[in-house]
């Protein structure tokens, strides 16, 4: 059943960007992690679009929220602003899961790959 | 399959699902979920609401017991109303890997707090569904159950 699931790592001005596709659960979110731990570790930003991701669970989320860990890092408040892992979300569960789970709040979110891109 | 408290229904309107309790297969119990619902004209996305509470349940159920442990569904309803109870029932003994090992996502003070997976997924759960809960089941077992009413039963 891995087919319902795949990622890819590209870079797209500089910024590194990851695209998942598929449902990414528990058996699928380790690909997600792997993926976002090949990337370099001092890279000040990271979009995962997750536009074609149909489907978001609490392990794929946790995933998500150790990636944004990793890229801020050790930077100190000050230096967080413009530093982290973003997201681009259009499908509107995808977008639901985030909201009643509050981490909208730790996420820049954009619903698409290119305004996140020119933000 | 005796099923926790609160949960009930009729046989006539009862699927049962035993599956190992390996992620990969959690697919099936969504995919049954999402199945039901439609059935009972659910909108679309009570029935996604509904595909990620029961992956929710799943994990909740199996987390910390071997893979090689066996899951027992059943999905009840009455016209708009679904319940599925979970019931995990250890098999394997200490061989099998533990699962949905839980890592911290995040020291106090930093922007994501304390948050773990299990809390994720308990906000989820409690915004989804109407009522859940869990409890330990025989042999050492877990059950977990679920209600969620469709827009009709509103």
């Amino acid at each position: 059943m891995d087919e319902i699931f795949q990622v890819t790592a590209e870079e797209r001005g500089g910024v590194p960007v990851v695209r998942a596709a598929g449902e990414v659960d528990v058996s699928t979110a380790p690909m997600l992690r792997d993926k976002l731990l090949e990337l370099p570790a001092d890279a000040a930003r990271v979009i995962v679009d997750l536009s074609e991701v149909t489907f978001l669970d609490s392990t794929g989320l946790g995933v998500l929220v150790a990636g944004q860990k990793r890229v801020r890092g050790t930077a100190a408040p000050e230096e967080v602003s413009g530093r982290g892992l973003d997201l681009v979300v259009t499908r509107p569960q995808i977008m639901k899961v985030l909201e009643v789970t509050g981490l909208t709040s730790i996420f820049s979110i954009y619903p698409s790959l290119e305004e996140a891109l020119s933000s | 399959m005796t099923l926790p408290a609160g949960v009930q229904g009729h046989d006539d309107d009862t699927v049962l699902l035993s599956l190992p309790a390996q992620p990969e297969l959690w697919s099936l119990a969504r995919m049954t979920a999402r199945g039901i619902a439609t059935r009972l004209d659910f909108e679309l996305e009570e029935v996604e609401d509904l595909a990620l509470a029961i992956d929710e349940l799943c994990s909740s159920c199996a987390s910390g017991f071997p893979a090689s442990s066996r899951m027992e569904l059943s999905y009840r309803w009455t016209d708009h109303t679904i319940e599925v109870a979970c019931i995990l029932e250890p098999r394997g003994g200490k061989e099998g890997a533990a699962m949905h090992a839980v890592e911290p996502l995040g020291d106090a003070g930093t922007p994501t707090g304390d948050l773990s997976v299990d809390e994720l997924s308990a906000r989820i759960l409690d915004a989804l569904v109407d009522e859940h809960g869990i409890a330990p089941a025989g042999g050492h077992g877990r059950s977990a159950w679920l209600r969620k009413r469709g827009h009709l039963d509103r």
